[in-house]
């Protein structure tokens, strides 16, 4: 008889690399480990016994002899005492990841999206270490689908910040990871499915046709500020206009008052009427809501996401898929009746699957890092059971779609009118890598001024706007040219979704490898400070 | 291959946690399917709000949102009623109705069926149930009717820490080992000693304590809060409900042995109190309760040396409140040369509903078996487990592979040694005729099943019409004991068709199901009347309620 001895996870094998998926979401963190024994992945739980880890920062300061220490303490701690020091707490970062460089003063010091997101992941990396015992050596880290290029960029140097290796950081958009879990148990084989996707700050929704060996993104919508905390706003405020006109609180009574809104709205996804306490500066007062009145209020909110849906139903249709066969529902906010109502009404003939709503994605990313890293070196472990476990299992391979419309600023046609030329449309498989050959507007042009720009448009040549801006930077000539000498210019979309965009002179002459200056991130070396500073504050 | 086949699965009906599991054909282990809200923990908490359809009806609310407003609404929400199971029919009276534990228990079965359903796509009926080992006939045969009145066919009743072993069994090899578990959760202290065979578990010692659990913990805790920083001080109700979520918290960040401390603010009318409590503190103030669990586990060690067992070899701990270094640090205390209890590591809350589903497959493996050796599987008869032809023909595959062998060396059959812990007997005069006395048909610790055939009583009067057969649940190891109503759980009336005389001989049997079902037989002397008890009991609903 066959004796079996299964330790958890397999750190001692010579070499062994560790990989971990990671959700960094704008409400909670999660991380998860895969098992190669069982076949699964599974979340790490944190040391309050949660595998979700509010994704919320607090700062302390300990004042000695010899000097001011720093201190800070992510997660539930931090959550739970943000109503009392709402000025060194830092949360809902995510939103700005990609789009400012800094997001809040604390003590004196500024800090980016970037710094507290590299934060949180410590601290999770540090629950799976301890859990491992052996460092974590590669990680995936999700992203909402709608990310654009910024957000993800960003999203990747937090993870060096957080002292991981870049070549060992992979990110994933959030809906596809969510169906490595949860074809698991789910035979999607053959279906398009629609991942539907909201959480606490973001909706994201994915279809995708599942083959035997591939997952095939067919389109992506979403909406990055569309997300459970606006049904709070929205559900905080008509509380406030209706019931308690005319009432004032004091700061600590205010920032209660919207955890308390929070914790209505969920009881209300069971509940069909319930209760709030509200402390005012005039006393307490009970609130009584019903379901009604919550879905009345917040119709607005519903109406964005169904006007998301049709979005994404129309480009399903352009590529012909008439229907989707499966729709899978992941994050806390799909939890509220209204939105399964809203799926049924709009997919009456699908079936409605609900995986781990929570912890899909962060398990997702850890198959997918394991196929990633692991998978494709069989060898690698020698044991049958392994073998046998990767018969069950099979590794699909992701075919992914861009998000975005990218292009650059040129002149089009004899009048010269000046367009966005868009080299890879959203909708386009990625990887991938387009070539173009634009000319010089005039004799002995010396510089070339590259326009990128980044669009959610489906057009070829659109209209310039500055808010699509992306980055701008300049090829030098460095001999005479005549007019309308042939620049190749050249796009990629790697399979993260990061873009990379190169220019060279037909003609021998410089390549350049465009460095997008932006606003919101970092340059190598504000990475490596971002890091050292890390490494130099105390974790809690 | 599909990871789910046997459509069998294990729930753990905790007293504060309610988990649901299914087993893993590829991982060979049990995994637990996610509760709707969010984890694999479903709070044992039902809240109930008027139904809006029918104006005198309730309708129900379990887990997450049922728990975190109890205090709120203190008159509407039932939790903790597993320690009333068996023992009264009223968990909860509303305005109109009264609900029994049996009844709130169903409604936790069916959102742990339902989570179930969700994640593995298919439509679930059987079911493995676990009960405390230390739960006694009646809160058994309320355990299974509450599996009834969910509509659930439940298929056996495994004790708590046997599922954890068997767990165990699939994450390591302990072929020859002696095993303690410890299963402390949020209402029950549970421990069995077994030994792990090459074919079996054998069970050694039972012991526990049904009303102690982490719960008790955190009442103590608040109690010490309120005594020590909010003295003179009055809460508002839904500070009073956020005090005891708070607590909770405080707990679970103490038992990380990193945090020396815990902080949180309490809101009272008079402005907040920041509340710190120290390791030590926190130690201190459940000292007793570590001292109540110190008893039975030193209870069970001595146990074991008079079996001549002086050596454990693991030790496993199971229950989230295991996680209290407290609780670490008194068994380091105890046997100070161990190592680390640690098979389990984490998801300590998961392994009874793990064990209980891979023993659910074990158990559906070997009815299909039999199913096959009566000839049923070839004559279209569709298997009582899988109703679907073609799941049963998949699973059939399943088994009849080798695949078997390994599910077998992996999930154990379960040799229970000893899982009654309670005494069975009925009462009798004693010699002198004036007293009257519970004489012990079967004994605390006996292997299951029991049997105990044709003891012979004499009748006490001459021309007796009947005799009443009164069953006591108790305790003791002796034969005789004193009297004591309280421990009654049924009884029945043997009636007697002719006239006989003083000391004429009537014959009583008790037969001990491995699921702790008690059935009784009594027969009067001339053989022409026997009867056959089904337990009678307050604490049983009528059978118009239930269909057995």
């Amino acid at each position: 008889m066959e004796k079996k001895d299964k330790t958890i996870y397999r750190t001692e094998a010579e070499g062994a690399v560790t990989v971990v998926g990671i959700d960094l979401g704008t409400t909670n963190t999660l991380i998860s480990l895969y098992d190669e024994t069982t076949g699964r992945a599974s979340c790490i739980e944190n040391s309050t016994g949660s595998c979700l880890t509010p994704s919320v920062i607090r700062f302390d300061e300990k004042k000695s002899e010899n000097g001011t220490e720093y201190y800070y303490v992510v997660g539930k701690e931090a959550r739970e005492s943000a109503d009392i020091y709402p000025d060194r707490t830092a949360m809902l970062f995510k939103r700005q990841m990609g789009r400012t460089r800094d997001f809040k003063k604390i003590y004196g010091t500024s800090y980016s999206p970037q710094m507290l997101s590299a934060m949180v992941l410590k601290s999770v990396l540090r629950d799976a270490e301890e859990e491992l015992g052996a460092p974590v050596t590669h990680a995936v880290v999700t992203v909402p689908a709608d990310f654009d290029d910024a957000g993800r960029k960003a999203t990747l140097e937090a993870a060096r910040a957080a002292g991981l290796e870049e070549r060992n950081v992979d990110i994933i958009d959030e809906p596809a990871a969510s169906l490595f879990d949860c074809e698991r148990l789910l035979n999607l084989e053959g279906k398009t499915v629609l991942v539907f996707d909201l959480g606490g700050g973001t909706l994201d929704l994915m279809a995708a046709e599942i083959t035997e060996d591939s997952i095939n993104e067919a389109a992506n919508r979403g909406d990055v500020h569309l997300g459970g905390s606006d049904w709070d706003y929205a559900l905080g405020c008509h509380i406030l206009n209706t019931y308690l006109k005319g009432k004032e609180f004091n700061t600590e009574d205010r920032q209660k008052f919207w955890l308390s809104v929070e914790q209505l709205k969920r009881n209300l996804s069971s509940l069909k009427e319930a209760d709030m306490y509200v402390h005012t500066k005039a006393g307490e007062e009970k609130i009584h809501i019903t379901r009604e009145e919550f879905e009345n209020v917040t119709q607005h909110l519903l109406k964005r996401v169904k006007s998301v849906l049709e979005d994404l139903m129309t480009d399903l249709y352009e590529k012909g898929i008439g229907s989707v066969d499966e729709v899978l529902l992941v994050g806390g906010a799909a939890r509220m009746p209204q939105i399964r109502t809203l799926l049924a009404e709009f997919f009456p003939y699908s079936r409605m699957g609900s995986g781990d709503a929570d912890r899909a994605v962060a398990n997702g990313a850890a198959i997918y890092g394991w196929i990633k890293y692991n998978g494709q070196k069989p060898g690698s472990r020698n044991t049958d059971k392994l073998y046998e476990v990767r018969k069950m299992f099979t590794p699909r391979v992701l075919n992914r779609i861009s998000s975005r419309s990218y292009g650059l600023a040129a002149l089009i046609g004899d009048d010269g009118e000046e367009k966005i030329y868009h080299f890879i449309l959203k909708g386009d498989g990625v990887p991938v890598s387009v070539t173009k050959e634009l000319y010089t507007a005039y004799s002995n042009q010396r510089i070339v001024n590259i326009r990128i720009y980044e669009t959610t448009l489906f057009e070829r040549y659109v209209d310039p706007d500055e808010k699509w801006l992306l980055g701008t930077c300049t090829l030098s000539i460095d001999k005479d040219l005549p007019e309308h000498s042939p620049i190749l210019i050249r796009f990629t979309i790697r399979e993260d979704g990061r873009l990379q965009v190169e220019a060279k002179e037909k003609k021998g002459g410089n390549r350049i490898q465009v460095e997008l200056e932006s606003r919101a991130l970092l340059n190598e070396e504000a990475v490596e400070r971002e890091k050292r500073r890390l490494d130099k504050l105390v974790m809690l | 291959m599909e990871r789910f086949i046997c459509e069998v699965i294990g729930i753990d009906l905790g007293t504060t946690n309610t988990v649901v599991s299914y087993y893993d054909e590829v991982a060979r282990d049990g995994a637990c399917c996610p509760d709707f809200e969010g984890t694999n923990l479903t709070p044992s908490a039902v809240f109930f709000e008027r139904s809006q359809e029918d104006e005198d009806g309730w309708s129900h609310v379990v887990g997450k949102v049922a728990k975190e407003i109890a205090i709120l609404h203190p008159d509407r929400t039932a939790t903790r009623f597993k320690r009333l199971m068996g023992r009264t029919t009223e968990a909860i009276t509303l305005e109109n109705r009264t609900f029994s534990p049996q009844e709130l228990s169903a409604f936790m079965l069916e959102r742990a069926v339902e989570n179930a359903e969700s994640a593995l796509d298919r439509k679930i009926r059987n079911v493995v149930i676990t009960v405390p080992a230390y739960f006694g006939d009646l809160q058994r045969k309320a355990t299974l009717e509450a599996g009834k009145l969910a509509g659930l066919n439940v298929i056996d009743i495994l004790d708590e820490p046997i599922a954890a072993l068997v767990h165990c069994t699939t994450l390591s090899d302990l072929t020859d080992k002696v095993v303690l578990v410890i299963d402390l959760g949020g209402g029950t202290l549970d421990l069995i000693a077994a030994r792990v065979t090459q074919d079996c578990i054998q069970e050694l010692e039972i012991d526990g304590d049904i009303g102690l659990g982490g719960s008790d913990w955190d009442d103590a805790l608040t109690k010490y809060v309120r005594e020590t920083f909010l003295s003179g001080r009055s809460l508002r109700v839904d500070d009073e409900q956020q005090l005891c979520l708070d607590v909770e918290f405080a707990k679970k960040v103490l038992s990380n042995e990193k945090k020396n401390n815990a902080r949180f603010v309490v809101r009272s009318m008079d402005g907040p109190v920041e509340v710190r409590i120290t390791r030590e503190e926190f130690d201190r103030c459940t000292r007793f309760l570590r001292d109540k669990t110190e008893t039975v586990i030193r209870r069970v060690k001595d146990n074991l040396e008079k079996k001549g067992i002086e050596k454990i070899d693991k030790i496993i701990l199971v229950g989230g409140a295991t996680r209290m270094l407290q609780i670490r640090e008194l068994i380091r205390e105890i046997w100070p040369d161990l190592e680390d209890p640690d098979i389990i590591r984490r998801n300590v809350d998961e392994a009874v509903a793990c064990g209980a589903a891979s023993y659910a497959r074990m158990k559906a493996a070997e009815i299909a078996r039999k199913e096959i050796e009566a000839g049923k599987a070839g004559t279209g008869d569709p298997f009582i487990i899988l109703e679907d032809e073609e799941r049963w023909q998949k699973f059939k595959e399943t088994i009849q592979h080798e695949e078997i062998e390994k599910v077998r060396s992996v999930v154990r059959p379960v040799q229970r040694i000893s899982s009654r812990s309670y005494g069975l007997g009925v009462t009798v005069e004693d010699a002198g005729g004036s007293t009257q006395k519970i004489y012990n048909l079967i004994f605390r610790g006996e292997p299951l099943p029991a049997e105990k055939l044709g003891t012979r009583f004499g009748l006490s009067e001459d021309n007796m019409k009947r005799v009443a057969l009164r069953v006591y649940e108790n305790f003791s190891d002796e034969h005789y004991l004193e009297q004591d109503e309280t421990l009654l759980i049924g009884e029945c009336v043997l009636p007697i068709s002719q006239q006989l005389p003083k000391g004429a001989v009537i014959e009583v049997s008790f037969r001990l199901q491995e699921d702790g079902t008690l059935y009784v037989y009594g027969t009067e002397p001339t053989g022409n009347t026997r009867i056959e008890m089904t337990l009678h009991s307050r604490a049983l609903l009528g059978n118009e309620e239930v269909e057995f």
